[in-house]
């Protein structure tokens, strides 16, 4: 094996097994917290309250987590959707860095490049989160006024529809024939059923609008191959 | 535990029976935001948060390592490294709103928790919600909401969460390891497959909102925002000043909400 396989595999094992540790350990201090505030302070809960709360909350965000499971992968790589999945704030920061830092790499998705790129980009944005998140905390009272201001609120209102207009816009624009199909089929179920409804089943909607682009994508693939060869 | 009963009256006219679950002293109502904004709770909530950055330096030293082997260049690791973080200042500040927005109901550091580890201010703001309405209360903002349920709030935020990270501990790296098999055994339409599932995403992640025709707003900041990203990609290509291009992102954002204002002030 070359030294190249080698590091991969090496990469590769080292991923997927500080992603479990972390993750893991994660898990551990989620359940702790509120144990910990259980025993510290010694007081009781209605089990049987919080489970059924605890069923309704799964219920509604289980499937999600699933799809996004299932959907991100491919886009984030493993290492990404280590990070991501941590720190959440998925679609409005971890995503756009994650492409934005392959755009300015020059490196395209899907590649061996694009993973280490994706992690470097999704983890230093997750620490910029945390450290501005910790600062909203303890300067809430001196940060919320300026951003409250009347004058500001329009933008922080529209941030979603400008971050995502940035990052779409040269990705949908790269191929307009393989943006076609999947773009008219989300415009046309918008008008229909309202974007309200969609957006609210965005993350059941995410892996089927993927499978409709790949499969349109492979359409597409083998015109151009039977095209190509025809020409020869 | 005990359980007291207390009849509170407002000017004599209404009142209102109350329960109050105590086990060491009396906890009075309310008083769950003392619990809830002590330093325990603080220390607490801060190791999960302490082990997000753990990660994230964990992960990027691993990122940029794999970056030398793989041969791409110090300088390009830099440019992400940089983008990343100018890219990821102004959308974290909304959140602090929702940090914000929570701390009455839910004190000031379980919000902080959750919205640094496996945030989504839409989702904690509801789950908070449904936990309350499903132990019997009316929802965030029931003053009459005790120590018990709060933690009982604080156990459902926290568990249900766990979807996220223990779908990755569990099942991600079997799942890597198919979709890198298909990848790598794959004839070129992988690498076609990679980029269409971009193009999947955004368009019903991102496309969709040219037609929230109930905010028009929105749709103007979309096409800003778009139209900036595509003239600065395109200006950065004529005039070959590449910090257009590394910057396009965060750039055609700014643009994006700026164009809210300016819309915000005319209409």
């Amino acid at each position: 094996m070359s030294d190249h396989e080698n590091a991969t595999i090496n990469f590769e094992s080292k991923v997927h097994r500080y992603g479990k540790i972390t993750s893991y350990a994660l898990c551990l201090l989620f359940i702790a917290v509120p144990l910990a505030i259980q025993l510290s302070f010694g007081i009781g809960i209605d089990f049987a309250g919080t489970l059924v709360a605890f069923v309704a909350a799964i219920s509604a965000f289980g499937p999600a987590a699933l799809t996004e499971f299932v959907s991100y992968l491919p886009i984030l790589g493993a290492g990404g959707q280590y990070l991501a999945f941590t720190t959440g704030n998925i679609m409005n920061m971890k995503m756009p860095v994650a492409t934005s830092g392959l755009k300015i790499s020059g490196i395209d998705p899907g590649t061996p490049e694009a993973e280490p790129i994706s992690m470097i980009a999704i983890g230093i944005s997750s620490i910029v989160t945390t450290v501005i998140l910790f600062f909203g905390l303890i300067l809430s009272a001196q940060m919320l006024p300026v951003l409250q201001s009347p004058a500001l609120a329009p933008a922080f209102d529209d941030v979603m529809p400008a971050i995502l207009g940035a990052i779409a816009a040269p990705i949908l624009t790269k191929n307009l024939k393989l943006s076609s199909v999947p773009c008219i089929l989300a415009a046309g179920l918008t008008i229909i059923a309202g974007y309200s409804a969609v957006a609210a089943k965005q993350s059941y909607l995410l892996p089927i609008f993927l499978v409709i682009a790949v499969a349109w994508s492979y359409f597409l693939y083998k015109k151009d191959n039977a095209k190509a060869t025809a020409n020869e | 535990m005990y359980v007291i009963f207390l009849k509170l009256c407002n000017n004599y006219t209404t009142c209102k029976y109350i329960t109050v679950y105590f086990r060491k002293g009396l906890f009075l109502l309310n008083e769950y935001l003392s619990i809830a904004n002590s330093n325990i709770v603080f220390f607490i909530c801060a190791l999960p948060v302490a082990l997000v950055l753990v990660q994230s330096i964990l992960f990027i030293r691993m990122g940029i390592k794999r970056t030398r082997e793989l041969g791409i260049a110090a300088t390009t690791t830099k440019k992400v490294v940089t983008n990343s973080v100018v890219s990821s200042i102004l959308p974290s500040l909304p959140i602090i709103i929702s940090l914000v927005a929570l701390m009455p109901a839910l004190g000031k550091f379980v919000p902080w928790l959750r919205l640094s580890v496996i945030g989504s201010a839409m989702y904690e703001s509801m789950c908070a919600d449904l936990a309350l309405t499903s132990l019997g209360y009316s929802g965030l903002g029931d003053a009459s909401v005790t120590a018990s349920a709060f933690v009982s709030v604080v156990w459902v935020m926290c568990t249900a969460s766990l979807a996220w990270p223990l779908s990755n501990a569990i099942g991600l790296k079997l799942y890597d390891k198919k979709l890198k098999t298909a990848q790598r055994s794959g004839s070129g339409f992988m690498m076609v497959a990679a980029g269409a599932l971009f193009v999947g995403m955004m368009a019903i992640t991102s496309f969709t909102r040219m037609f929230n025709f109930a905010n028009m707003r929105s749709i103007v900041v979309y096409i800003v925002a778009s139209v900036s990203a595509l003239l600065l990609d395109f200006v950065a290509k004529k005039t070959k000043i590449k910090v257009l291009s590394e910057f396009s992102f965060p750039l055609a954002m700014v643009l994006g909400m700026v164009s809210a204002i300016i819309f915000a002030n005319i209409v």
